[in-house]
C-alpha cells in the first residue's frame, strides 16, 4: 500500500482560466525519495500544497488524495500535522519563535505533549543534526543554512512519515544548499522518512533520488528512475528547460550520443571519459598515460592562441585600492588590503566561500559601508547601482509595469522598452511579489537600468534560479556589457561564472587571491571549479564548460 | 563566557530572590539597611556586567541620588532639629537624613532592577508567567522574533531604495522617502506573515491546547539556594514585622537599634543582600582553583 496516492487530481485557482493541475496521478511509497522537477510556474508548488492539509488553497478541485487508506481531507488535524511535514522555500518566514530550542519544540507544543517528552525529542533532533553548539542561540542570529536546517529539524521532530520540501535550497548558497540536501538524504536513508522534494539543483539530487517526476503546465510528463529520466530528457528532440539543469556528466555523454547507462556523478563521468579516451587511443588499457598527456598537450597549445583577447581592456570604471574593513573596533578584519579593478564593459565574477568578505567588498564598492583604510574610485561619468540580495526591497508598486514606470519617472515609452528588454511583456499586469525568482531579478535589474546605471553590482543574482533562468539573466547581462555597462557579480555559483564571466577572482581571507580570465581561473583550480572541468580536467584541462568538453571529445573521436 | 551562578538558577528561585530583595529594600527605611542594599546591588551588578557598565549606569544614578537628597530638605521642612536657614525656611536634620535614606533606597532599587533585567531574560519571564496564558506568551515570543527581522528588512529596504532615489536633504523630501520605505516594509512584512502563518498551520497550530516548552530544571542547587533565600529573607521579614529595621524620621528621629534583635536582623539582611555577590565570587574562585589544578 502506498503511503500517499494522488488520483486524477485537477485543480484551478479561483478566477483562473486554466487549470493549475491537470489530471495528476502519483503514488509515493513508504520511505521513497521522490524529486519533482519542472520549470518555474509549472504547478510544482501547487501540487505540494494539495498534499499538505492546512495549506490546500481555495479553488475548484477534482480527484482525490489518499494518505494510506484515508482521504487526506478526513485525516484528523493532529495526525496530518505530525505525519506530513512541510518545509518551505524561505528560511526566515517559517520561523515562529525567538530561540532555536523553542522553534524545534513549536510543533510538539501544538500537539500538547508534556514537557519531558518534548525535551527528549528536541534533544534527539539537535543531536542528530549536530545543532548542539547553537541550540541556545537566537533564531535571528543564524545563517540561512542553519535556519533551513532548523526548519527541517523542527518538522522532523514531529515524527513525520512524509516530508515535503518546496525548493528548500533556493535561498541558500551552494555550500549550505549541499549540506541541507545531505541532511535530507540522511533522514531518508537513516530514518526511512519518505521525501517529496522540488528542486532545480538537479545535479545534487539526481544521484540520490529513487524516482524523478517531471512536470510541465500542470501535468506530469514522466516519472521513473533518475537514470531513465535523464536518458528520456536527453533523447527528447526539444531540449526542455529541465535538461539544462541536469548534471554535467549526463549532458556531456548524452550529447556524445552515449545515452545508455548515463553516468550521474562526477566520479562515474570521469570513469566513462577515461574509457572513451583509451578507446580512441587504440585498444583498452594500452598507453593510457600517454593518452592523457597527448590530449593535454594538444588542447593547451590550442588554448594558448585564444587567450590574447584578454589583454584588450577598456578604461577602468570602478576601482578599490587596498581596502581594509572591520565591523567593530574589536572584531577581526573582514577585508585585508583587497584591491579590485573593474573595466568598462567587463563581466567580472567574484567567487569565494562564506565569510570571505565578498559581500562586504561589494558594499564598500557600492558606498554602503566605509573602509577604515584604502579608497574606492568610480569614474565621474558613471552611475553605480547595486542589486540587493533581496530584490523585493526595491519594489514599491503593485504591477510590473507601474514598477518600471516609477523608475522611469513617468516615461511610459522608456518603461515599455525596458519591459521588452527584460523579457517581461507578458507579466506587465502581474504583482511584483508574484513573480518567479528569475523574473524578480530581471524586474529589479530593469528598475536600476532605468536609473541609467552603467556600473552594476549584483549580489548572488542566481540564487534560486533554474539553469534556464540563469542563462536568460546572463544573456541580458552580456548584452548590457556589449553596450558598455560594467557588471560585477558576487556569486557562489561556479557554473554561472565559468559560463558567462569575462574575468573571475577568488576572494579569500579578505583579499583577491587568484585573478584571471574565467578560463585561466577555473582551469588553474583543482577543486574550486566546474563539474565539467572536474570530469574532463585530466584529459582536457582547459575545458571548463560542458560544450567545450563535448567539442574536445568529438575531435578526439574523429 | 563568565562563570555565572545566579544567571543559571531556575527562574522561580531568581524571581523569589528579586521579589524579597525589592520588598525588603522598600519596607526597611533606615540608613543601615539602605546602604547594605545599595552595596549588595552594586556588587551584584559589577559581577554581572563588569565595572565599566556599572560606572556607566552611575552616570544616571548618581545625579538622581544628589537631586533627591537635596530636594527633600528643600521642600520638606518637618522635623525639629534646624540646621540652617535659607529664605526664611529652615533646613532640618530630619528632612536631610530622610532625603539621603530615600535617595539611597531608590538608587538601590534601580540597580537591583538592572540586575533583574540581566538575569530574568524574556524566556524566563515567559516560563514563569506564560503557563496560564499560552496564547499571550506565544504572541510575546513571536514579537521578540519579529523585531530583529523587521529591523533587518528596514535596513535592507533603506539601502536598496537609496539606489533608486536620492534621499534628499530637505525635511519634506526625507519624510517622503521614509513614507515610501515604510510602505515597502509593510507590504513585505505582510507577505512574510502569510508564510509564517502557513508554517504554523503546517505544524499543527490551533489543533489542541498548547503546552509551553522550556529548558529549565529545578535541581538540588536550586532547592538549596531557594531554601537559603527563603530562610534568610523570612528572618528579615519577621524582624521587620516586630518593628526592627525601621525608624520614624518626623518630627524627631527614633533610634534604629532596638537591642540585639536588630543587630541579628542586620546580619541576616546583609547576608541576603550580599548573597548573589558572594555566590558569584565563590563560583569564580572555585573555577579558578579548578583551572589551576588542571
Amino acid at each position: 500500500m502506498a503511503l500517499l496516492s494522488i488520483e486524477n487530481l485537477s485543480f484551478a485557482y479561483p478566477g483562473a482560466p486554466e487549470r493549475a493541475l491537470d489530471d495528476i496521478n502519483l503514488e509515493i511509497e513508504k520511505g521513497e525519495y521522490v524529486v519533482l522537477c519542472g520549470p518555474s510556474g509549472c504547478g510544482k508548488t501547487t501540487l505540494l500544497c494539495q498534499v499538505k492539509p492546512g495549506l490546500v488553497p481555495a479553488g475548484a478541485r477534482e480527484g482525490s488524495v489518499y494518505y494510506g487508506n484515508t482521504l487526506l481531507s478526513e485525516l484528523p488535524e493532529l495526525t496530518a500535522a505530525s505525519e506530513i511535514g512541510f518545509v518551505q522555500q524561505n528560511p526566515d518566514n517559517q520561523i515562529v519563535t525567538d530561540f532555536v530550542w523553542h522553534e524545534l519544540a513549536f510543533g510538539l507544543e501544538n500537539m500538547g505533549l508534556p514537557v519531558p517528552v518534548i525535551r527528549r525529542r528536541v534533544a534527539e533532533m539537535a543531536a542528530f543534526f549536530g545543532m548542539e553548539s547553537w541550540f541556545r542561540n537566537k533564531t535571528a542570529e543564524l545563517s540561512g543554512g542553519q535556519k533551513q536546517l532548523m526548519n527541517l529539524a523542527s518538522a522532523l521532530a514531529m515524527n513525520p512519515k512524509l516530508l515535503i520540501f518546496d525548493e528548500p535550497t533556493s535561498m541558500l548558497d551552494p555550500l549550505a544548499a549541499r549540506s541541507l540536501l545531505q541532511a535530507v538524504q540522511r533522514i531518508n536513508r537513516e530514518l526511512g522518512v519518505a521525501v517529496l522534494l522540488t528542486e532545480h539543483r538537479l545535479d545534487e539530487v539526481f544521484p540520490v533520488a529513487d524516482r524523478v517526476v517531471t512536470m510541465d503546465k500542470g501535468r506530469i510528463l514522466t516519472s521513473g528512475a533518475p537514470a531513465r529520466i535523464a536518458k528520456e530528457l536527453a533523447d527528447s528532440p526539444d531540449k526542455s528547460r529541465i535538461y539544462f539543469g541536469l548534471p554535467a556528466s549526463v549532458r556531456i555523454f548524452s550529447e556524445l550520443g552515449q545515452t545508455d547507462d548515463l553516468p550521474l556523478t562526477v566520479r562515474d563521468g570521469r570513469k566513462r571519459l577515461e574509457e572513451m579516451v583509451q578507446k580512441c587511443e587504440g585498444g583498452p588499457g594500452t598507453r593510457n598515460g600517454d593518452a592523457s598527456s597527448f590530449a593535454m598537450g594538444a588542447v593547451s597549445e590550442e588554448e594558448s592562441e585564444k587567450s590574447p583577447g584578454d589583454t584588450q581592456k577598456g578604461r577602468t570604471v570602478l576601482e578599490g585600492k587596498e581596502l581594509w574593513f572591520r565591523y567593530t573596533e574589536s572584531s577581526k578584519d573582514v577585508l585585508r588590503g583587497a584591491s579590485i579593478r573593474l573595466y568598462e564593459g567587463e563581466f567580472f565574477c567574484l567567487l569565494g566561500g562564506n565569510g570571505a568578505g565578498k559581500t562586504t567588498l561589494l558594499r564598500i564598492l557600492a558606498g554602503l559601508s566605509k573602509p577604515y583604510r584604502g579608497r574606492t574610485r568610480l569614474s565621474r561619468d558613471k552611475i553605480l547601482c547595486m542589486l540587493p540580495q533581496n530584490a523585493k526591497a526595491l519594489f514599491v508598486a503593485d504591477t510590473v509595469f507601474k514598477e518600471l514606470l516609477d523608475s522611469s519617472e513617468g516615461d511610459a515609452q522608456a518603461a515599455m522598452d525596458m519591459m521588452s528588454l527584460m523579457e517581461l511583456e507578458k507579466l506587465a499586469e502581474r504583482h511584483p511579489y508574484d513573480l518567479s525568482g528569475g523574473e524578480t531579478q530581471r524586474l529589479a535589474l530593469g528598475k536600476l537600468l532605468l536609473k541609467n546605471a552603467d556600473v552594476l553590482i549584483l549580489d548572488e543574482p542566481t540564487k534560486g534560479l533554474d539553469a534556464y533562468a540563469k542563462a536568460q539573466l546572463a544573456k541580458i547581462l552580456k548584452d548590457l556589457c556589449g553596450k558598455g555597462v560594467s557588471v560585477l557579480v558576487v556569486t557562489h555559483d561556479v557554473e554561472f561564472a565559468a559560463n558567462y564571466a569575462d574575468h573571475c577572482a577568488l576572494v579569500f581571507d579578505g583579499q583577491l587571491m587568484s585573478e584571471g580570465s574565467a578560463r585561466d581561473f577555473f582551469a588553474g583550480n583543482r577543486f574550486y571549479t566546474t563539474d565539467a572541468n572536474r570530469i574532463a580536467g585530466e584529459f582536457f584541462p582547459m575545458d571548463i564548460r560542458c560544450e567545450e568538453v563535448i567539442d574536445s571529445c568529438r575531435k578526439l573521436q574523429q | 563566557m563568565r562563570m555565572r551562578f545566579f544567571g543559571n538558577l531556575h527562574p522561580a528561585v531568581s524571581m523569589t530572590y528579586f521579589l524579597l530583595v525589592l520588598v525588603l529594600t522598600l519596607i526597611c527605611m533606615n540608613p543601615v539597611t539602605v546602604v547594605l542594599s545599595f552595596l549588595g546591588a552594586s556588587w551584584f551588578s559589577i559581577r554581572l556586567k563588569g565595572a565599566g557598565a556599572y560606572v556607566g549606569s552611575m552616570r544616571f544614578v548618581a545625579p538622581m541620588f544628589i537631586l533627591i537628597s537635596l530636594a527633600n530638605p528643600l521642600f520638606n521642612h518637618r522635623g525639629v532639629t534646624p540646621l540652617f536657614e535659607i529664605n526664611h525656611l529652615w533646613y532640618t536634620l530630619e528632612a536631610t537624613v530622610y532625603g539621603l535614606v530615600s535617595a539611597c533606597s531608590l538608587c538601590a532599587v534601580i540597580i537591583w532592577f538592572t540586575c533583574y533585567q540581566e538575569v530574568m531574560t524574556s524566556d524566563k519571564f515567559l516560563y514563569l508567567f506564560g503557563k496560564p496564558f499560552p496564547g499571550t506568551s506565544l504572541l510575546i515570543t513571536m514579537t521578540l522574533r519579529f523585531i530583529p527581522q523587521l529591523q533587518q528588512n528596514r535596513k535592507e529596504i533603506r539601502e536598496s531604495q537609496s539606489m533608486l532615489k536620492e534621499e534628499g536633504t530637505r525635511l519634506f523630501q526625507k519624510m517622503g522617502t521614509a513614507l515610501r520605505n515604510l510602505s515597502v516594509l509593510l507590504t513585505m512584512s505582510m507577505e512574510n506573515a502569510v508564510e509564517t502563518a502557513d508554517s504554523m498551520k503546517a505544524r499543527g497550530y490551533g489543533a489542541r491546547r498548547r503546552t509551553t516548552f522550556h529548558l529549565f530544571r529545578f535541581d538540588g542547587r536550586d532547592a538549596r539556594t531557594l531554601g537559603a533565600v527563603l530562610s534568610v529573607g523570612g528572618v528579615c521579614i519577621l524582624a521587620r514585622c516586630f518593628g526592627h529595621g525601621t525608624m520614624e524620621f518626623y518630627p524627631r528621629m527614633t533610634p534604629v537599634l532596638l537591642g540585639p534583635a536588630t543587630y541579628t536582623m542586620f546580619v541576616f539582611y546583609a547576608a541576603l543582600m550580599f548573597m548573589p555577590g558572594i555566590l558569584e565570587t565563590v563560583e569564580e574562585l572555585r573555577w579558578r582553583s579548578l583551572v589551576s589544578k588542571i
